[in-house]
């Protein structure tokens, strides 16, 4: 019996040195955080010539005797200057105001994409 | 002094050297160190505290007797009970929570802003606070500009004292009134004033009073107007052009992939459908969008007048008489707006669609300085800015434009078209 102690010992012993070199593996939430991983904050100016001169002349209508519009200063594509509405709206709109000046690919996606939301929201769903 | 500590007394058991920068430092020490509250050579005394909690009152007065003949009593700060913090062991940084917050302003202040301040601008904070309290000996836990840290963002709306010391103008001042009101002011509403300034000379004093309209320049002020005219200006503009493609639009895709049954794979018919790597996009944003809408007239007319008033009221309008400069130097402007502490941004507003050249030179290279003519007024461009700067002639012209939509019928048919009695 005394021999099997002695044994046990030294396996425990020998257990205890090769724990020792193992490597430490942590399961825990601060291994999660990596502070070597978080981006800068990104630089903005808020002084460019734009950012500063944003809305300038919005109230052209009222302070300028309304000769002019406020929508007459959007930049954009013709038939959205002005204009809300769904897809549906937007692409007819576009297809009376621009539609002869189309590409033809362009042109037939475009007529593809009318008739099915045409259907969509005039034959399916609740609301039609 | 001898009283309840054990072993060599203090000043028996030092030896004191004068430094080069005139402070005092430990040369030597001798006898045991249990006496000498862990003292070593080369340490720099500051100061030394005693705690009068186990004197009694006659001991109490001995010591500040001897401060007193001494001559020593402007470098002693007495603490009462209420100034203690919960722990004894901290007693050299204590202080009445105002000094606190009047320390840590001062020590930001100085770190972060003093340089940007001219030296001979008036009413400079840091140098009347720092008499009184502490003389410098006492450390304090910020110590210069290395404390704070580099990417500390200081807030824009820390109090600029010299600004708020600024009086408005009495209602005997014996100054002039140079413009007073066109239209008819309400019976139970008097016009508000304020100060006539130049640009001529960086320190030249005011000209003279202005009266303004109350219902345009002191309109009780509704935050959530101003937020709509704003959320406004920012959307109606807006077009969004994001675009994806359909399945019916991705190259490709109308054939289809394999058999619809016995190849052992699932079953498709095209490889453009959105569950493929590469199809189209089912429901994403659709072509160039836009958010346009308009606000009723009268509201964004509205939000124009809380705009001048709630500037007015905040002392952050200032009215001058014409914008002619004396050079097209950016930095003279700079300077004068740093001389009469009117703020970070200004906005300056003229009426006519030619500005003087000088002003039109000084302001093309500052980006927080800008001119704009009276019409392009707005009140995205006045919340941006800090300072509003009218001429005489601008707040005539926004008078006008303003007051005539409180007595106006309701539109017929546009105002583009042509009505006989519109001005």
């Amino acid at each position: 019996m005394s021999l099997l102690r002695g044994l046990l010992k030294a396996g425990v012993s020998l257990c205890h040195s090769t724990l020792q070199t193992t490597r430490q593996i942590s399961t825990g939430v601060c291994c999660l955080v990596r502070m070597n991983a978080i981006p800068e904050l990104k630089k903005v100016d808020r002084w460019t010539e734009k950012r500063s001169m944003f809305g300038v002349y919005d109230n052209i209508g009222i302070l300028g005797d309304f000769k002019a519009h406020p929508k007459d200063l959007i930049v954009g594509p013709v038939w959205v200057k002005g204009f809300r509405g769904n897809e549906l709206q937007r692409l007819t709109r576009k297809k009376r105001m621009v539609g002869d000046r189309m590409m033809t690919q362009d042109k037939h996606d475009m007529e593809k994409r009318i008739r099915f939301l045409y259907r969509h929201f005039n034959r399916f769903g609740k609301h039609r | 002094m001898p009283g309840h500590r054990r072993g060599r007394s203090l000043s028996e058991g030092l030896m004191l050297e004068e430094s080069e920068k005139g402070g005092l430092v430990v040369s030597s020490v001798i006898g045991g160190s249990s006496g000498n509250h862990g003292l070593k050579e080369g340490d720099e005394i500051v100061g030394a505290t005693i705690n009068f909690d186990q004197l009694s009152k006659d001991d109490v007065l001995k010591i500040l007797k001897l401060m007193d003949d001494n001559g020593f009593d402007k470098k002693v700060q007495v603490l009462t009970k209420n100034n203690l913090s919960k722990s004894m062991g901290t007693l050299d940084s204590i202080k009445a929570p105002e000094e606190m917050l009047k320390d840590s302003y001062n020590s930001l202040y100085n770190a972060k802003i003093n340089r940007f301040m001219k030296d001979d601008s008036p009413g400079q904070p840091a140098g009347a606070w720092e008499r009184g309290s502490h003389n410098g000996q006492l450390a304090s836990s910020f110590s210069g500009e290395d404390a704070l840290p580099s990417n500390l963002r200081i807030p824009s709306n820390l109090v600029d004292r010299a600004r708020a010391e600024r009086p408005p103008p009495p209602s005997d001042s014996s100054l002039p009134v140079l413009r007073r009101c066109d239209a008819a002011v309400p019976v139970h509403l008097s016009p508000v004033q304020t100060w006539v300034e130049t640009l001529e000379r960086r320190d030249s004093k005011q000209l003279g009073l202005v009266d303004l309209h109350p219902d345009v320049f002191a309109v009780p002020t509704r935050i959530d107007i101003l937020h709509e005219v704003e959320l406004w200006q920012r959307n109606f503009k807006r077009i969004s052009r994001a675009h994806t493609k359909v399945r019916s639009e991705v190259r490709g895709g109308g054939k289809k992939p394999w058999r619809q049954k016995g190849s052992g794979k699932a079953r498709h018919g095209s490889i453009r459908s959105p569950i493929w790597r590469g199809g189209g996009v089912s429901h994403g944003p659709r072509g160039p969008t836009s958010f346009y809408y308009m606000l009723p007239m009268r509201v964004r007319v509205q939000g124009l007048k809380i705009a001048l008033s709630s500037k007015l009221a905040q002392d952050y309008l200032h009215v001058v008489d014409t914008l002619n400069i004396p050079t097209p130097d950016p930095q003279y402007l700079m300077d004068l707006i740093r001389y009469r502490h009117w703020g970070e941004s200004v906005l300056i507003v003229d009426v006519g669609e030619e500005l003087p050249e000088n002003i039109l030179q000084a302001t093309e290279s500052l980006k927080t300085v800008n001119v704009i003519p009276a019409i392009g007024l707005n009140v995205h461009s006045m919340l941006k800015h800090e300072v509003l700067v009218l001429t005489l002639e601008a707040v005539k012209f926004l008078e006008n434009k303003l007051l005539w939509h409180d007595e106006r019928f309701t539109l017929l048919y546009p105002f583009k078209l042509p009505y006989t009695d519109l001005p």
